[in-house]
């Protein structure tokens, strides 16, 4: 196909400036207001009351500022653009009359396209300079911001608009009706995270062990702009690395270059359908009724606890979901007889649900061989783990570790892990109903090839596996990593605190060196010494806080064990319990 | 100028232009007529590059039509449901054509205010329905384009704003040989304009032909015999549709009408006159011919 260039028209700029330029003065002014000015009134309230540095350690970067508002207008703004601007595809006279002019359907949509980036980049770009004359006009702006962030904040608002708008304007040239356009294209944006995360949460119905949020944590939520932006931007100096930048912007052309093929290819007489191209319409109808039978599914087992509701959730989600998506299509209610096509996504659903019910590729008897084990993260709850696999985890990003890291690298208790695996394994149909049980293992095996093997299970009280996990939680190993204050001298301790649950009970408080010192190593041989029993509820009065001299918040909370006598002998000697 | 070439049109619901050809020569006004849903509109849209058909194409001097603006500048085509932009005056609507058609005058436009009367800086979509096909014709008249392509043009009108307006295309094909391409369905509106007609029905043209040559093909004939009616006679022309009021028969018969009189002087008519055949007529035997008659209707 050899390309035309597209001609100039001062026409349609014109007509483009006059109908739709107000989106880019309110583009302008909600970044003015939501950006420039609340830095300005915050420097200038700090100009009056004075600041200390830590006053600003909350400015991670440009969207730490009235992020909902930033957030609300990146992600509206661009798809209502894209609706303004490609109205004329949508609406059937105005398709008539627009396509009537000497000008090539490649004209129309080079000006229409241009005019939308120009709306999005211009307004951006100006605020971007205000921000820049601000740091340089104002002393101790310099608090607020860096020269970098300007321009951190210009390039992640841009790209994600910029991309935001192109899904917009694709999905513009596959839908006749602007209302449809809307609501496919946040479908479109968010389906990637959207689709995966049903699919594992339906595969932890048939694969034992399975873990859904280890993907979602991970991998999933970055899929998706949107919920990437959603979650990263404010909480991240770096959410955006330069490779991201890239992919979205060549989502961007990749999207624009297919609109523009589209709109080639758009029979225009198909104004007001919801798909346009007769082809794609099967593709929408079985991808709704497939994405609604998930999403049942994952609804009924969720709270009904048992594979039949699973089942009926899958007949219930798809039949809502089929017949939503041929009313879309039909444009009409009743549409209650045309039942073949369901019948037929039935049987290929039915296949697909035993397939993924055969375990093809083993997972649930998987058990790593010994020889391939780095270590293995041992607990009893997956979420400090996960956290510390997501590079920029909002929650422990500046914090302490308060989390205990127990990664296990004898093969004593490795073995042991692996035993009472193969257990749980051996007896996959009694454990299937999860929440009826209490103790969740969480297990993680890193292996020596980089790979990992991670699965979560609830097991029922008892033996077999209380003896398992006696064995691990009671090893040298697991409570050194577990209990972190079993690796700290006490020159580096600055004060033990103990806060009794009882308000009225005074606190007690260990501030001398040599009261430390004995304190914390009476502490650490109850540690040693105490027998960790699974699943059992302590009978604990009060918190014990060892409290580190560098680091604000470098410090170990742990519950004050009624066995811990010798701690609690020093303490008597002291003088500080009152018991 | 107009020549489209087995054109094939399909929508969702099957096709609508079926094979459609037909030639619409410089200077002369193409009236397209045809039954409901025939796809007159489907057609034109088709002519003036909007859809682009399945098979088939559509050529101006020669030069494709679809996506081809060199061509698209020298016709404009007015459809059915008129379209302005939102808050636009007329004179900015104006300045919109100007940009768009290099062959824009403003004398013209200037000129046309005295017949149209209307304060070029009313915004248009505050005007009248009738006002705003005004607005229409006013722009299109000052394109100075070669070729009007115009679907039901006339709906809105008032009488004497519509002689108005067909005096001024009438003036525009005699002086500049301007081709026009005109659908309707009011056919009394276009039977003194058109010098040729075509006629859709289900997608397919079931008659092409000069004006002219339409009606000296079919004829009404009034007789009345003294022996009743002599049946023989039906035999010997191409009879269409015959009514008998009392004695008198009246009917519509195809061919020459020297011929006609010929055959029917043979049973020695008592009365015998030709009459004229208003287009409204032809439209209804041609189309009862392709099987959309006019049923008796079973009214009490």
């Amino acid at each position: 196909m050899p390309l035309k260039p597209f001609r100039y028209h001062k026409a349609l700029l014109n007509l483009n400036i006059r109908q739709t330029g107000w989106l880019a003065i309110v583009n302008f002014l909600v970044l003015l207001f939501s950006v420039p000015l609340q830095v300005f009134f915050a420097w200038e309230h700090r100009q009056a009351i004075g600041h200390s540095p830590s006053d600003f350690a909350h400015y991670h970067n440009l969207f730490s500022e009235y992020f909902d508002v930033q957030f609300v207008l990146m992600i509206g703004f661009p798809v209502l653009l894209s609706m303004v601007l490609f109205r004329y595809l949508h609406h059937r006279t105005a398709c008539n009359f627009f396509h009537s002019l000497p000008i090539r359907r490649g004209t129309l949509y080079a000006h229409f396209t241009t005019i939308g980036v120009a709306y999005i980049l211009l307004p951006l770009l100006l605020n971007g300079a205000i921000l820049l004359l601000m740091r340089t006009a104002l002393s101790e702006m310099n608090f607020f911001y860096r020269y970098k962030d300007v321009g951190y904040w210009v390039t992640v608002t841009g790209t994600f608009e910029l991309l935001i708008f192109a899904a917009g304007v694709f999905v513009a040239f596959l839908s006749g009706m602007s209302s449809a356009q809307a609501v496919l294209t946040y479908i479109l944006l968010l389906f990637p995270t959207g689709i995966m995360d049903l699919i594992f949460v339906n595969l932890r119905f048939f694969l034992f062990g399975l873990l859904p949020d280890y993907y979602n944590e991970n991998t999933l939520m970055s899929l998706s702009p949107l919920t990437d932006a959603a979650l990263n931007l404010a909480y991240d100096k770096n959410t955006l690395q330069w490779e991201k930048i890239i992919v979205y912007l060549a989502f961007v052309i990749l999207f624009l270059s297919l609109s523009l093929w589209l709109y080639k290819k758009r029979p225009l007489e198909a104004v007001s359908q919801a798909i346009i191209f007769r082809q794609l319409r099967p593709i929408f109808k079985y991808g709704v009724t497939f994405c609604s039978m998930l999403l049942g599914g994952a609804y009924f087992g969720s709270v009904g606890n048992n594979l039949v509701w699973v089942f009926i959730g899958y007949l219930t989600g798809s039949l809502i979901g089929y017949f939503i998506a041929e009313m879309v299509l039909q444009k009409s209610w009743r549409v209650f007889t045309h039942i073949k096509g369901y019948l037929w996504f039935a049987a290929a659903a039915t296949i697909l649900i035993l397939l993924a019910q055969a375990d093809i590729t083993g997972f649930q008897h998987r058990v790593p061989d010994l020889k391939d084990i780095k270590r293995v993260y041992f607990s009893s709850n997956s979420f400090a783990y996960l956290q510390k696999l997501k590079a920029n985890a909002p929650f422990i990003a500046d914090g302490p570790s308060q989390y205990a890291e127990p990664y296990l690298y004898e093969s004593k208790n490795i073995e042991t892990i692996r035993e009472l695996h193969k257990e749980i394994i051996k007896n996959k149909s009694k454990l299937t109903n999860k929440d009826i049980y209490p103790e969740t293992v969480f297990i993680a095996y890193e292996l020596k090839n980089g790979h990992r093997v991670i699965r979560e299970y609830h097991l029922p009280d008892g033996n077999p596996y209380a003896a398992y996990l006696r064995r691990i939680y009671n090893s040298k190993e697991y409570k050194e990593s577990e209990f972190g204050v079993l690796n700290i001298r006490p020159e580096q301790v600055a004060e033990i605190k103990i806060t009794p649950n009882d308000s009225d009970v005074k606190k007690g408080l260990i501030t001398e060196a040599d009261q430390i010192h004995d304190a914390l190593e009476a502490l650490k041989e109850d540690i040693m010494k105490v027998e960790v029993v699974p699943n059992t509820i302590y009978n604990s009065d009060a918190m014990i806080t060892v409290q580190l001299k560098t680091g604000k918040n470098k410090q170990f909370d742990m519950p004050f064990n009624d066995n811990y006598s010798r701690f609690e002998r020093v303490l008597q000697e002291y003088g500080l319990l009152d018991k | 100028m107009i020549e489209a070439k087995n054109l094939w049109k399909r929508f969702d619901e099957g096709d609508v232009l079926k094979d459609v050809s037909f030639t619409v020569k410089k200077g002369s006004i193409y009236g397209l007529l045809g039954t409901n849903g025939a796809g007159k509109t489907t057609l034109l849209k088709t002519i003036a590059g909007v859809y682009q058909p399945e098979r088939g194409q559509v050529t101006i001097s020669s030069q494709p039509v679809f996506e081809n603006p060199a061509i698209q500048e020298r016709f404009v085509f007015m459809p059915d449901a008129l379209y302005f932009f939102s808050q636009y005056t007329i004179q900015q609507m104006a300045q919109f054509y100007k940009q768009i058609y290099p062959t824009w005058s403003d004398e013209r436009f200037h000129a046309l205010h005295e017949v149209f009367r209307l304060d070029p800086r009313k915004k248009i979509h505050k005007l009248s329905k009738g006002t705003k096909r005004q607005v229409a014709f006013w722009l299109l008249l000052s394109t100075m384009a070669d070729v009007f392509i115009l679907d039901e043009p006339f709906d809105g009108l008032d009488p004497v704003m519509r002689k108005k307006i067909k005096s001024l295309l009438l003036h525009d094909v005699a002086e500049r040989e301007v081709t026009i391409l005109i659908s309707s369905h009011n056919l009394r509106e276009i039977e003194d304009f058109c010098d040729h007609i075509g006629m859709l029905h289900a997608g397919q043209l079931v008659l092409d032909r000069e004006l002219d040559d339409v009606k000296s093909e079919i004829h009404k004939v009034q007789a009345a015999f003294k022996d009743g009616l002599p049946e023989d006679l039906f035999r010997s022309v191409d009879l269409l549709y015959k009514e008998e009021r009392g004695s008198v028969l009246l009917c519509i018969v195809r061919g020459d009408v020297e011929d006609i009189l010929i055959e029917f002087r043979k049973w020695q008519p008592v009365i015998l006159d030709v009459l004229p055949l208003t287009l409204e007529e032809i439209f209804i035997y041609e189309m009862g011919e392709v099987g959309y008659a006019i049923e008796t209707i079973p009214l009490s």
